[in-house]
């Protein structure tokens, strides 16, 4: 079983891949629904831009989100000034790292899976006389639905594993900043800490592994219900 | 009806490939002298590592901890250069060592602040006026745990009493190097250091913390095991004790080791 450390540990790695998944998902699925149903001048270069945190270093992605988001920046001071907290060294940055470096794989799970829906039903229901809203979220976004799905456990498993930018951008604070990937850091730190070190790696590959287990069984259930209806 | 675009899929393909391109034939060069360094030497070996016996050697920087789980994994360094006596011992348990370490400079700790820091005006003198002074939100930037410098930080904040408030502030960064650019950059109120990191930024340096209050900063250097330097002999230690390495030590604010033969 756990120790309380290690579940410390573990509930706010859950807490942080979730409010990451939840804080990019809007954003995410309107960016994915521009990228796959509208043409426009420089669309490749928008899509290059948004995959960027997918291939830029991690460590670059935490050194710019320091350094535009930070104490000493205009948003950083701003934010101060609204919110008297500041972004850099806190939970909120650790959301922020991982939201970035999970957006590129949830802007493509949902992308595709809206390029998989049949325009033509959308169409019909447009036809029918239903708004494109009404369309949107009844005809396109239950069709899209494993995508969705798909996307968003991939963008939670990535925030769980998030190290480089976390380190820059938010720092090791235990019970703050410190998830699974900075919790293993810091005991490698420390000698004679390769059972703890053990224990900690075999608890992140069963969190992520149920992870992903649930949405295997979410798509299997989802198949087996628009296979009835 | 859809134009074109590049998709993900082949960034991340094109990702992939490079990788796999860059990766072969990156193995070090045995032939070549590399050196293991704690990050807070980072300007002085580079700069003994240049002008060494046998063309400039290369070097990697990192927090003496890591670069010691590197060399206990079998990295393949001819020196190693460690901030505290713990993990260069614990090198030594593991049978990493060639030759007993010896003590090559020794170091001190101090706080530093930004250098357009609000504190600049009325400078804390100590750990108490500094954290009256913090505001709301500050941090103080700390070298991770296990880390040396992070260790004899919180040795000395323990033993003068002050870890439990400075906790509240504290944020934990991989190595020295770090925390000092956390604080040149201001995203830190304040931060802990040596005394000669604090010289090669622009920071303002407030205070030293008691030597008293922690175990004695020294670095330590050691020639690794043959599994780990290669075939290749001829690498003598002594260069690091030379009067050239004395004087490169003592230029960038290093105290000499207190004994000989240490």
């Amino acid at each position: 079983m756990p120790s309380a450390a290690e579940w410390q540990v573990l509930a706010l790695a859950a807490r942080i891949a979730a409010a990451a998944v939840l804080l990019s998902f809007l954003p995410a699925l309107l960016l994915a629904w521009v990228l796959a149903r509208r043409s426009f001048r420089g669309k490749a270069l928008l899509q290059g831009f948004i995959m960027l945190p997918l291939v830029m270093p991690p460590v670059v992605t935490g050194y710019l989100l320091l350094t535009f988001l930070g104490r000493s920046s205009f948003i950083g001071r701003s934010w101060f000034a609204l919110t008297g907290h500041h972004l850099a060294y806190s939970t909120t940055a650790c959301v922020l790292a991982a939201a970035v470096v999970g957006f590129p794989l949830l802007v493509e799970a949902i992308r595709l899976s809206l390029l998989g829906v049949d325009p033509r039903l959308e169409s019909v229901s447009r036809s029918l006389g239903r708004g494109p809203t009404f369309t949107f979220i009844r005809i396109t976004l239950p069709l899209a639905l494993p995508g969705l799905l798909g996307g968003a456990v991939l963008s939670f498993t990535r925030a769980l594993g998030e190290f480089g930018a976390t380190m820059i951008f938010a720092g090791n604070i235990e019970g703050e900043t410190r998830q699974i990937p900075l919790a293993v850091y810091t005991l490698l730190n420390l000698p004679g800490s390769e059972t703890a070190v053990m224990r900690l790696t075999l608890l992140s590959i069963a969190l992520s592994l149920s992870a992903l287990l649930f949405m295997a069984w979410l798509t299997a259930r989802h198949r087996q219900r628009s296979g009835r209806s | 009806m859809k134009r074109i675009a590049p998709s993900g899929n082949w960034w991340s393909c094109g990702l992939l490939l490079a990788t796999a391109a860059f990766a072969c034939g990156a193995e070090h060069d045995r032939s070549q002298t590399l050196v293991f360094a704690a990050a807070s030497l980072t300007d002085v070996v580079s700069k003994l590592a240049e002008d060494a016996p046998g063309g400039p050697w290369s070097c990697s920087f990192g927090p003496t901890s890591g670069l010691a789980r590197q060399i206990q994994d079998g990295a393949p360094a001819d020196f190693f250069l460690s901030a505290n006596r713990h993990w260069m011992e614990t090198l030594d348990q593991a049978g990493c060592l060639q030759e007993p370490p010896r003590v090559v400079a020794r170091n001190r700790l101090v706080c530093i602040a930004p250098a357009q820091s609000p504190l600049a005006s009325n400078l804390p003198e100590d750990l108490s006026q500094l954290l009256q002074r913090l505001a709301p939100g500050d941090r103080i930037a700390l070298a991770d745990e296990g880390v040396p410098a992070g260790e004899y930080s919180r040795e000395s904040f323990r033993n003068s009493g002050h870890w439990s408030a400075i906790r509240e502030y504290a944020v934990g960064l991989d190595d020295v190097r770090s925390v000092l650019r956390a604080v040149a950059q201001g995203e830190a109120a304040a931060g802990f250091v040596y005394f000669t990191d604090a010289r090669v930024a622009d920071v303002i340096t407030l205070f030293a913390l008691d030597p008293k209050t922690h175990r004695p900063i020294e670095y330590l250097v050691a020639r690794l095991r043959p599994e780990n330097t290669g075939e290749v002999s001829g690498r003598d230690t002594d260069y690091w004790f030379s009067p050239k390495a004395r004087q490169v030590f003592q230029a960038a604010g290093f105290a000499p080791p207190l004994a000989e033969g240490q």
